[in-house]
């Protein structure tokens, strides 16, 4: 039962379907399932690294401006995209270079900086929880939105509605009856 | 490319418009056309700079760290354009919807493979984006607009309908969805045109 509550928690608290945030990732993934996944998967990843290190920089650097916040957020951002493309490039396997778009899509996804923006951690481990948190609420949205990609890619759609501006009405749709799920549920 | 003109950007090159770069502050921020006249502004301000800045970086540099750039000039322009947005319209907050614009996706996807620097001369390039960015601003303003005739039944303030219509249209879900709907007919419109 409790796994049930804590499901439609993450479901009601959700970054891509409460906060619409990281949609346009989402929408550079729609092309197969396993981008969409992968993205889902590695977004998660970042959430968490970056809010535990934005924790970090918050609870040492007191920042009253919301400006300075979003500079430091970026500045997180892009030196963890470096770390993962260097954590990457270790193997040295060419077909890892397939994955490298994915990394920067995700890195600098709307999700991951929304998400530092909005926490309010002042330590590693909390930022971190937080992070891995709303980061596998995103994963399990994606998952939801992959397991409607071959409808909303068919040829049977109307071609202007075809691909990601179908994926974006179901979200739409998904993000209503999560917002009317969460009014009912408060 | 170089042959397109700048009009083409209003739409059919319109990048951001046809591949939905910027759903999220569109179904938060323009809920009303006071919020959408805020996100134009502060999009245009942040746009036209980062793009006109990043056109220092030198392309020899490695794409990473060309994305890197783009997105901390962003995040930099954002901070006087944040400023200026709180000074002119103090309805202006800037919970974290709006330092999204500064987020390296869409950006990127400008900067890298939209604009042809090496064949284009600097004012043509200047009119492109100029007119990319009016393309957006007018997708802004019609969605703010009609969500707050229909979902508010107001205008600008005045009272237009004593029951709105369309309370829904307030919500970001149905945002979402109307600018699904703005992108299926801008989209039906360039492919009854010929473009793919």
């Amino acid at each position: 039962m409790q796994l049930v509550s804590d499901y439609f928690l993450i479901i009601t608290q959700n970054l891509l379907l409460s906060s619409l945030l990281g949609i346009p990732s989402v929408i550079q993934s729609a092309g197969s399932r396993r981008k969409l996944l992968l993205n889902g998967l590695m977004t998660a990843g970042f959430c968490a690294l970056n809010n535990g290190l934005i924790g970090v920089i918050r609870g040492t650097v007191p920042m009253t401006e919301p400006v300075w916040m979003l500079l430091c957020s970026v500045a997180v951002a892009a030196a963890s995209d470096i770390f993962a493309l260097f954590l990457l490039s270790l193997p040295r396997r060419p077909e890892i270079r397939r994955v490298i778009p994915q990394v920067h899509l995700a890195a600098f996804s709307g999700a991951v900086l929304g998400l530092m923006l909005k926490s309010g951690a002042v330590s590693f481990g909390a930022g971190f929880r937080f992070g891995l948190q709303s980061g596998s609420g995103y994963l399990l949205a994606c998952a939801m939105l992959a397991a409607v990609l071959p409808v909303v890619n068919s040829e049977k759609v109307p071609a202007s509605v075809r691909g990601w501006r179908g994926l974006l009405m179901y979200t739409g749709v998904l993000a209503m009856a999560v917002s009317c799920f969460a009014q009912n549920a408060g | 490319m170089q042959n397109e003109p700048a009009g083409a950007f209003l739409l059919r090159r319109n990048r951001i418009l046809r591949e939905g770069l910027l759903i999220a502050p569109l179904a938060f921020c323009a809920d009303s056309a006071a919020g959408a006249l805020t996100l134009c502004f502060v999009f245009g301000a942040v746009t036209l700079l980062t793009v006109m800045l990043s056109g220092l970086i030198p392309r020899r540099l490695p794409l990473s760290f060309r994305i890197v750039s783009y997105s901390l000039t962003a995040a930099l322009v954002y901070v006087p354009a944040a400023l200026a947005a709180e000074y002119l319209f103090p309805s202006f907050s800037t919970g974290y919807h709006f330092p999204l614009l500064a987020s390296g996706l869409y950006l990127t996807v400008m900067q890298e493979s939209l604009f042809d620097r090496e064949h284009t001369k600097l004012p043509v390039l200047f009119g492109q984006l100029v007119c990319m960015i009016l393309g957006v601003c007018a997708c802004v303003l019609l969605m703010g607009v009609l969500r707050e005739m229909f979902g508010a039944g107001k205008l600008l303030g005045r009272v237009l309908f004593t029951k709105p219509p369309l309370p829904i249209l307030q919500t970001p879900s149905a945002g979402l969805m109307l600018s699904g709907g703005i992108f299926i007919l801008a989209e039906k419109y360039c492919r009854g045109k010929g473009e793919a």
